[in-house]
């Protein structure tokens, strides 16, 4: 897996680069527009991390020339500017996903993993399962140590999309965004309480749904 | 670069139309004159030239009947007569003399260069004297006899150039006078005229040099257009002036909001970098570093726009929704909150209130009037959230049958970072209720809470007319 990072601010550069390297991703840099069109061109990559404030040729215009070119290729934009409206023109220009700066690096990690994995995967299968926990999306069925679990529907999805990213650590911004349909934070601890009722059902103790301080939530595959 | 008053008005605008105003005044003076002049002369010459075609005419008359014998009887008896002195002259086609009557004051020389039409004259062959006057022109007329001689008849008269002397002065002295006041006056005009002008450009360079921005442009009480641009200018510094003291007071509040969580975050830093700590109590007191960031941002966000409604700066993106709608998402985002806390939420809307607002921010204000109510409401109470039409515009209510707020403190609650008594155990950043405040008002609209029917607090939002969409 090859990606590309687009960004001409040195160090988030370096840190990014350096944690995608150790998540086992291959990583090239281009600090600026010019430099990334060149690199498209000649190398084949899963996914592109584009800053939208770049110098010369910016963020949105390089997507949109690079997805003029050629075959889709996953992309997330990083930007300074957080309002919906900025949203909203970055994925209209062909962006997959957005994220604001300052952001947590395993949340930008678990973003590109979902956009990668949406670009290659086979269709999803209808049966979620970690560890011991098993959703069916179609029947919407939900099993916990064998014992059936009744959820109500955003709890339903909570869990199908802790599933989904089972192992990796997922932010309150992206259960807002993918649970409650919400592209921007309202600002409220409806997660807390979504995510709390979850735990009451199937995961009293906290050992399946781990907290993670400063990120998120992050699901256990398996059990301790 | 100091410039001096004179110095200023040999550049000014003023100056430059009084010089083009006296310039159009001269030129069309001029033409004017000049035209009566040509007219008058004209007329003149007219009616001398007419007195000896005349003259002339009658004496070929004469001539033809009885010859120069006949013509010089005439004359004769006409000198002896006195009255009006003619000129006359016949001559034959060789130009040599046949008669002539020359007046006592014609003078030798005038009558050599009198014009002979169709003849040539190659040297004198008769004398005539003048008095000393020169300051005549003489008018001459010439027939052609029958006999192919050559009669022409001659008056001296008043040289027009003597004649209308006085007009001329008199034109040169009026003119010049006229001249000069019609520039002294429209330098006086024109300069008050643009008084307003050089007030504007002295007031927007006293802002430009000292940077302050109480300064007005004085004046601005007239009707035209120059008072109107005095005004329009005075109302865009005063409007600049709230904008740049909202902004400078956003910044200080900002400043003073943020240094709490900073040292927060600055302590917790520390804490991680003591020396000889425990690992994991360090990776914890990075972890809750991570944490206070997230917080400061998230606070710095909510701040900003506070601050920017507040100041007036904050611009909305207004589209046409029913104001139920944003009713209805608000208590979708808040079920699992509403029923943990066993909270009955109840919409009562009776008819569809179109509105045009920007619908993430009302949208915000909405959820975070429910969020307050949610959380001051004590368990299995009630909260209703209530959507209609209003006298002027719409109101939207949410009541609860909670404690209520205090009379005191029902200005208070929407101050930035206020947090009741009652309030201090609940998260929360005691900047909910600002916010409301700040989004509401900058849709033209206010917030006030009372208290509820049903008991409790009654936060109640009035929006304006042009705010409700014409449906």
């Amino acid at each position: 897996m090859r990606v590309l990072v687009v960004e001409d601010d040195a160090k988030i550069a370096s840190f990014v680069t350096r944690g995608l390297k150790q998540a086992g991703y291959a990583v090239d840099h281009a600090p600026d527009g010019d430099t990334a069109l060149a690199l498209l061109d000649s190398t084949a990559y899963d996914a592109a991390i584009v800053d939208v404030m770049l110098p010369r040729l910016d963020g949105i215009s390089l997507v949109k020339r690079a997805r003029a070119a050629r075959r889709e290729l996953p992309v997330l934009f990083l930007s300074a500017k957080g309002s919906v409206e900025d949203r909203v023109r970055g994925l209209q220009a062909g962006g997959d996903d957005y994220l604001t700066k300052p952001f947590a690096f395993s949340e930008l990690l678990a973003r590109v993993q979902a956009l990668i994995r949406r670009a290659t995967a086979a269709p999803e299968a209808t049966r979620l399962t970690a560890g011991d926990v098993s959703l069916d999306l179609v029947s919407r069925a939900v099993t916990c140590a064998g014992a059936p679990v009744d959820l109500q529907p955003r709890e339903f999805a909570l869990l199908a999309f802790l599933l989904r990213h089972a192992g990796r650590p997922v932010s309150k911004t992206m259960i807002l965004e993918h649970v409650w349909d919400y592209s921007f934070d309202p600002q409220t601890n409806v997660v807390d309480v979504v995510m709390s009722r979850l735990r009451a059902k199937i995961d009293p103790d906290h050992r399946r749904i781990e907290t993670v301080r400063g990120v998120g939530y992050v699901l256990r595959p398996s059990k301790g | 670069m100091a410039t001096g008053p004179l110095q200023r008005f040999r550049r000014s605008l003023a100056l430059r139309l009084a010089l083009l105003y006296a310039g159009v005044f001269a030129v069309g003076s001029a033409l004017l004159f000049g035209f009566l002049y040509w007219t008058l002369t004209e007329a003149l010459n007219d009616r001398e030239q007419a007195t000896v075609e005349r003259r002339a005419t009658e004496l070929a008359e004469l001539y033809a009947r009885g010859g120069p014998a006949l013509l010089r009887a005439r004359l004769d008896r006409e000198a002896a007569a006195g009255g009006r002195a003619f000129f006359v002259r016949v001559l034959r086609p060789d130009n040599s003399l046949v008669l002539v009557s020359v007046p006592p004051d014609w003078i030798e020389t005038q009558v050599e260069r009198l014009p002979f039409p169709g003849l040539i004259v190659t040297r004198p062959t008769y004398t005539v004297r003048i008095p000393q006057d020169a300051l005549r022109d003489y008018a001459i007329a010439g027939v052609t006899l029958p006999d192919r001689n050559f009669l022409q008849a001659g008056i001296l008269i008043e040289s027009q150039t003597v004649l209308f002397a006085p007009l001329r002065r008199a034109f040169a002295l009026a003119g010049g006078g006229g001249l000069l006041l019609s520039f002294l006056l429209g330098t006086l005009v024109a300069w008050r005229a643009t008084g307003p002008l050089r007030a504007v450009a002295e007031t927007a360079g006293r802002i430009l040099a000292t940077g302050d921005l109480a300064a007005r442009v004085p004046g601005g009480a007239g009707r035209g257009e120059l008072a109107a641009l005095v005004r329009q200018l005075n109302t865009l510094l005063e409007r600049n002036a709230v904008h740049v003291r909202g902004l400078s007071e956003m910044l200080d509040n900002l400043a003073h909001d943020l240094r709490t969580p900073l040292t927060r975050l600055r302590g917790a830093a520390e804490l991680a970098l003591q020396d000889g700590g425990d690992p994991a109590e360090a990776r914890a007191a990075l972890a809750s570093c991570i944490e206070e960031t997230d917080r400061l941002l998230h606070l710095l966000e909510v701040l900003l726009d506070v601050s920017a409604a507040e100041a007036g700066v904050l611009r909305l993106h207004r589209e046409t929704i029913d104001l139920g709608e944003l009713v209805y998402r608000a208590v979708d985002l808040y079920r699992e909150v509403a029923e943990e806390r066993r909270i009955r939420v109840r919409i009562e809307q009776a008819v569809p209130v179109p509105a045009r607002v920007d619908a993430v921010r009302l949208g915000q204000a909405v959820n975070n009037l429910l969020d307050n109510a949610l959380k001051y409401t004590p368990e299995g109470g009630n909260v209703v959230l209530a959507v209609r039409p209003a006298p002027e515009g719409a109101a939207l209510e949410v009541r609860d049958d909670g404690p209520g707020i205090p009379e005191a403190e029902r200005e208070a609650v929407f101050r930035r970072l206020y947090r009741s008594d009652a309030s201090r155990s609940q998260r929360g950043l005691g900047l909910g209720l600002s916010m409301v405040k700040a989004i509401v008002e900058a849709h033209g609209g206010t917030v006030r809470a009372t208290a509820a029917p049903e008991g409790g607090a009654c936060l109640r939002v009035q929006l304006p007319g042009d705010a409700i969409a014409k449906a």
